[in-house]
């Protein structure tokens, strides 16, 4: 498979001002140094999709960032579809998208039509070929009935698809996503998650996201990066990362009337608590025993059993650091 | 091969403000009331400084060496220089201000387009010509128009004129993009690039002859306030004759588009983009 992204040794630093005096931050301004990636090491092949994860400022953003060129790595080297990112080549910047939760690249006053054409232009698309993978895209994302709107008369949810559809509408070979479900509710989340694996699937599209969602993740991609103080701490498969965990189960005990938290607590640790339902860890091995008893002891309506789900392994693999 | 590239070039150019335009037309329609309010305070500051200047020359037959008719086309030039400023050079720094401060320059730099220009020319608004500029005009053409005999306009003072025009528009556009551009150091550059218009717009209050020396030297180097419309009506009116001020603006001219593209390229080495 042919490798699109090589990343050796990356790093970046931030020069940050040191809180002082008025005066003093005028005229003898201070700066300490912040290391935001600290000396990763990555590939990416063709057609993988594949999902940075890690708390906030674990260095995420940055690592895409400077993966599309907008920041200079402060050391390290990057080739992304064989060329340096930061040269900003036309043929290089023709094949990648980039696409930000929170930032728009639409214009407010105009509907998102009249800011596809522009892109149109930019990308020196064919008019019917644009116009047919604008009504594509925007027919899976079921946003047709809005492109004419103005950008600020559309909801959140509407206007992110909006710009997802601006960023790839030139059918670009790999795509950068930086929190794409931000804020958004759940069916226009699961919207869009179908729609990048559509692409991934169908297209070939090599996907590189970051989400604080793990369903964003477990749904659009196949490898984690885990990163934690700008370095990685995981790198592969996610059912290998889950695999760390499977010898733990959560039990969502569903009771028919209210049993106090002390009882629960005899049985595994409380990961959760609800008037009529309890989760808690227990250990794989003991889990036959433990439910046979709760069944026995406790007056239960139902039995869940999961694997510890991707949010508490991340939580507890930052906790451990 | 080479040639080619450059007419690509060229072409890709052409084509981003050809578009930019038009998108900046469309938006520009977005809000018609507000292009009524525009238009209605560009012709009530018209009126208020044609009526300045008529009791002013009530009482005096010159200011600096310019009589009531030369007065009268001292202000269209500055119209037509504060226009061009406004609609090329200002709009597109406080653009590229906002985008720096919201982070939104990013989408913007992963296109494929030439990103200097793009920044430079992304919104040009044609609106703000037809509906403000040139509404907001009529009365001073008006007045200058009955006037128009008393002017002597050689043809020499119309090309050098034009020319100073131009390239005092380029001086003053890359001298207000220089400073807004400190909006990649410091995340905000609205002040800045305000009182960068403030100092570029000096020299369309005083006529080129009403500057003493020190002034001069001032306006022709560090903070070029002098080209576009002080010295451009000198020329117009056959009251500057010396060409060699020319050839020194276009070595300006091409100094600050050299430094614009210099600051550019260091500005973005250090971008840090807004946080997400």
């Amino acid at each position: 498979m042919e490798k699109i992204i090589e990343v050796k040794n990356l790093s970046k630093k931030f020069k940050v001002p040191v809180k002082q005096g008025f005066v003093r931050s005028i005229f003898i301004p201070k700066n300490t140094e912040v290391v935001a990636v600290d000396g990763v090491f990555f590939e990416v092949l063709k057609g993988e999709a594949v999902a940075f994860l890690g708390p906030n400022g674990a260095g995420k953003t940055t690592t895409l960032k400077m993966l599309t060129g907008l920041l200079y790595p402060s050391e390290g080297s990057i080739k992304v579809l064989g060329t340096i990112p930061v040269e900003r080549k036309y043929t290089f910047l023709r094949k990648i998208a980039l696409v930000m939760g929170n930032k728009s690249g639409l214009s407010w006053d105009l509907s998102a039509r009249q800011s596809f054409d522009l892109f149109e232009s930019i990308y020196d698309l064919d008019h019917e070929e644009a116009l047919k993978t604008v009504n594509y895209l925007a027919e899976i994302l079921e946003v047709t009935k809005y492109l004419d709107f103005p950008i600020r008369k559309l909801s959140l949810g509407q206007r992110l698809k909006m710009e997802l559809i601006g960023a790839i509408m030139h059918n670009p070979e790999v795509v950068f996503l930086d929190e794409p479900t931000l804020g958004l509710d759940v069916v226009a989340k699961r919207n869009i998650r179908e729609f990048l694996r559509k692409i991934n699937k169908e297209k070939g599209v090599t996907i590189i996201l970051t989400s604080h969602d793990m369903a964003d993740i477990e749904k659009v991609c196949d490898r984690v990066i885990v990163i934690n103080h700008g370095k990685i701490m995981f790198d592969d498969a996610i059912g290998k990362l889950t695999s760390r965990y499977r010898d733990r189960k959560y039990l969502t005990l569903i009771f028919t009337e209210e049993v106090a938290e002390e009882v629960v607590e005899k049985y595994g640790r409380v990961i959760d608590k609800k008037p009529l339902a309890y989760t808690i860890e227990v250990a794989g091995k003991d889990q036959p025993k433990v439910i046979a008893e709760v069944s026995e002891k406790l007056p239960i309506d139902d039995i869940d059993i999961t694997h510890v789900p991707l949010d508490e392994i991340m939580a507890d693999m930052f906790k451990r650091g | 091969m080479k040639r080619l590239d450059f007419k690509k070039e060229i072409i890709i150019r052409w084509k981003i403000i050809s578009t930019c335009t038009i998108f900046g037309f469309r938006e520009s329609l977005a809000y018609s009331l507000n292009n009524w309010g525009n238009l209605m305070s560009m012709v009530i500051y018209m009126i208020t400084y044609l009526i300045f200047l008529d009791v002013l020359f009530g009482r005096v037959k010159m200011i600096a060496g310019y009589d009531y008719a030369e007065m009268l086309f001292f202000t269209l030039i500055i119209q037509i220089n504060y226009y061009l400023l406004f609609v090329i050079s200002q709009a597109n720094v406080e653009k590229l201000d906002e985008s720096i401060n919201t982070g939104e320059l990013d989408l913007w730099l992963v296109k494929p387009v030439p990103d200097l220009w793009f920044v430079s020319f992304r919104k040009i608004n044609l609106g703000e010509l037809l509906f403000s500029a040139f509404p907001a005009t009529i009365p001073l053409l008006v007045i200058l128009f009955g006037k128009w005999n008393e002017l002597q306009i050689p043809f020499n003072g119309v090309v050098s004129g034009i020319l100073c025009i131009i390239l005092g528009q380029v001086i003053i556009h890359c001298f207000v993009f220089l400073i807004g551009m400190t909006a990649f150091f410091t995340g905000e550059g609205k002040h800045a690039k305000g009182m960068s218009v403030e100092l570029v717009m000096f020299g369309d209050t005083i006529p080129f002859e009403g500057f003493p020396r020190f002034m001069k030297y001032i306006g022709f180097t560090i903070v070029p306030f002098i080209v576009q419309t002080a010295l451009a009506v000198s020329y117009f009116l056959g009251k500057s004759t010396n060409y060699y001020y020319l050839i020194y603006i276009f070595g300006l001219a091409v100094l600050f588009l050299w430094l614009k593209t210099v600051a550019w390229r260091f500005a973005l080495r250090h971008y840090s983009s807004a946080s997400s």
